[in-house]
């Protein structure tokens, strides 16, 4: 037997092996479940407890001699790591500070930890992806001019003694902003307000270091769980914050370009393609009430519509696509403006606006004379058009004489009027 | 089979603290997980703590699941971790481990070239048997190679050994269960 094929067994054999279930696994599994909660509560106690004793304490011991040291110490400490990392800069306080030189120690194990991760990082990073600026410059500006912009952001990962030593004692004094779940694409700005870089990791493991007092904007372009946190002084991430990220749908608009008379109605058809079953459909940034994936508007005015398919996932993401079309004249039941009573064409022979033979629809049509108001004709049947004859005297109408004609609808389509008016005339 | 939409329901269910959507979640993958736990750990008992364990894993990390690839695998993959965390820490332990350094590599079994017998198929219990003769370190690779699918890398990174140790102690975990696989048959066959 071949080596791989081996391989070939233990996989077929054991790729979809799947044991019975045992009876009362799940009740085990569940106090043991409950047990490690109330555990894990237990220890939340005793760190709000521990947390509460270290501020007290630590509140107690610096109270006095705390700023100036503090200040030295960051100083001595931002130098002290520049020059770890870049030969360029000359250090140019000595460290008077045993105890000083000790935690500068711990923080350049640190440090250097970070900017081999980020290094690694920032060759993948896209960089229209953060865009970041500081909103509080510190007091040190380090920065030799052959350092690039990512190297720059190193160079605050330095943080503030103070803060990041209450933060291992007490975990409290980290400001660290809380996120929804977003969608792919969205822009989120995160202000750091802490003395210390914040680390936002991606769905696929990369890391976006966010400087200590700045705001970034980031494009999140993956989808998954990313993870806002920081670097803890052994060197382990912390994690503080997780929001998802949700794929926005697929959407595809198809329309048509110019206006159709289906069923005597002015109609633009329209149709999406889309990962979602629901779409929700917009007339010049108007909602309407339509949301099938294949829908047909009526524009009965002129002008220019904008019809845009909105498409929203379960996550609440939305994709959205729009197309313009410009309707070239209003809508008057596509009634014509002569007739000629001794034509043989039927549809030439008498007076009916032709979308009331065509559309689903109750109606009352009359016409006028215009020098006295007079009606001439009426009618509530599409199979009844006018004739022209003048229902006063029984007799043809003169030809070339203006009539006018009004419509009203019972039952207009939504968005549409109800009266229609025009004018007709008999020609010879 | 993974049914998406089924399960997603499951896990918005489990999102939002729901003891029943839980409990289908639990028992859909108990078995599957448990034959994974126990290709780790041959100790029934200790297998079953192990996979609760990867089960309160799952449950917690839930929320960042994104239904990009398989839920399956990836519960999969917490639980094969928890059980080589288990390994590690119960190094002591003799019923996980004959071996001090668990994942370094081992003196390699002689084996004997001769009589190899030809398999075509293998059925499960035989598999898992075969496995579960196997010493810790030999085993784990074998799992983590041959069945989830990691790279060497991967693996070296997780156990904290080297490449080549990996590679190497995949060769090993092959030979001495080709050498198991043959005892047992030679005996069918005479």
């Amino acid at each position: 037997m071949m080596e791989n094929d081996i391989e070939k067994l233990f996989k077929k054999a054991l790729d979809k092996h799947e044991l019975p279930y045992d009876k009362g696994a799940w009740e085990s599994f569940e106090k043991k479940m409950n047990k490690s909660k109330s555990q894990s509560y237990k220890w939340w106690i005793l760190g709000v407890a521990a947390a509460l004793f270290s501020i007290s304490t630590i509140y107690l011991f610096n109270k006095d001699n705390a700023q100036n040291t503090i200040q030295e110490k960051n100083n001595v400490d931002k130098e002290n790591s520049v020059s770890n990392r870049k030969e360029t800069v000359t250090t140019t306080k000595n460290h008077t500070n045993l105890k000083v030189n000790k935690i500068n120690e711990n923080l350049n194990t640190l440090e250097n930890k970070k900017i081999n991760k980020l290094t690694k990082d920032s060759g993948i990073a896209e960089n229209s992806e953060i865009k970041s600026e500081k909103f509080e410059s510190t007091s040190d500006q380090i920065v030799t001019s052959n350092l690039n912009s990512t190297e720059k952001d190193q160079d605050n990962l330095q943080p503030d003694l103070k803060t990041k030593n209450d933060n291992q004692n007490a975990n409290i004094t980290e400001n660290i902003p809380t996120f929804n779940d977003k969608c792919k694409n969205e822009t989120i700005s995160i202000y750091n307000k802490n003395s210390f870089e914040l680390i936002l990791k991606t769905p696929s493991g990369r890391e976006i270091g966010i400087e200590a007092n700045s705001k970034s904007d980031i494009n999140l372009k993956e989808t998954g769980g990313y993870v806002l946190g920081y670097s803890q002084s052994n060197g382990t991430f912390k994690e503080s914050t997780k929001f998802k990220v949700f794929g926005n749908p697929s959407l595809n608009l198809i329309m048509d370009d110019v206006i159709s008379y289906k069923n005597g109605l002015p109609t633009i058809n329209a149709e999406v393609n889309s990962s979602e079953e629901n779409v929700i459909w917009k007339i010049n940034q108007k909602t309407t009430s339509k949301n099938s994936r294949i829908t047909e508007f009526n524009l009965f005015q002129k002008g220019s519509y904008t019809i845009a398919a909105v498409s929203k996932s379960e996550m609440g993401c939305e994709t959205s696509e729009a197309k313009t079309i410009q309707v070239n004249e209003d809508y008057n039941l596509l009634a014509m403006s002569a007739f000629n009573p001794n034509s043989s064409d039927l549809r030439n022979s008498t007076f009916l606006p032709y979308a009331l033979k065509e559309r689903n629809v109750t109606f009352k049509m009359i016409v006028l004379d215009p020098d006295n108001l007079g009606i001439v004709f009426e009618t509530t049947e599409s199979t009844n058009p006018w004739t022209g004859i003048d229902r006063r005297d029984g007799k043809m109408v003169p030809a070339q004489k203006a009539y006018i004609w009004k419509v009203s609808l019972s039952n207009p389509e939504p968005g549409e009027k109800s009266e229609y008016k025009g004018t007709i005339v008999r020609v010879l | 089979m993974e049914n998406k939409s089924h399960l997603k329901e499951i896990v918005e269910g489990c999102l939002r603290g729901e003891r029943r959507s839980q409990e289908a979640l639990f028992k859909e993958f108990y078995g599957k997980m448990m034959a994974v736990c126990l290709r780790y750990i041959s100790d029934r008992d200790t297998a079953q703590e192990v996979l609760q364990e990867g089960f309160i894993k799952v449950f917690d990390k839930l929320e960042v699941f994104d239904f990009k690839g398989s839920f399956e695998g990836w519960i999969r993959r917490i639980i094969a971790n928890t059980a080589i965390d288990a390994i590690r820490k119960n190094k002591r332990n003799p019923f996980l481990s004959d071996q001090d350094n668990d994942f370094k590599q081992e003196v390699v079994n002689e084996m004997e070239e001769k009589e190899k017998i030809e398999l075509t198929e293998v059925k499960a219990e035989v598999a898992m048997d075969a496995i579960s003769k196997l010493s810790p370190a030999y085993r784990t690779v074998f799992n983590l190679y041959v069945l989830e699918d990691y790279s060497h890398k991967e693996i070296a990174e997780m156990l904290g050994i080297n490449e080549g140790t990996s590679k190497s102690n995949l060769a090993k975990a092959k030979m001495n269960l080709q050498r198991i696989l043959n005892e047992k048959f030679k005996h069918i066959e005479k």
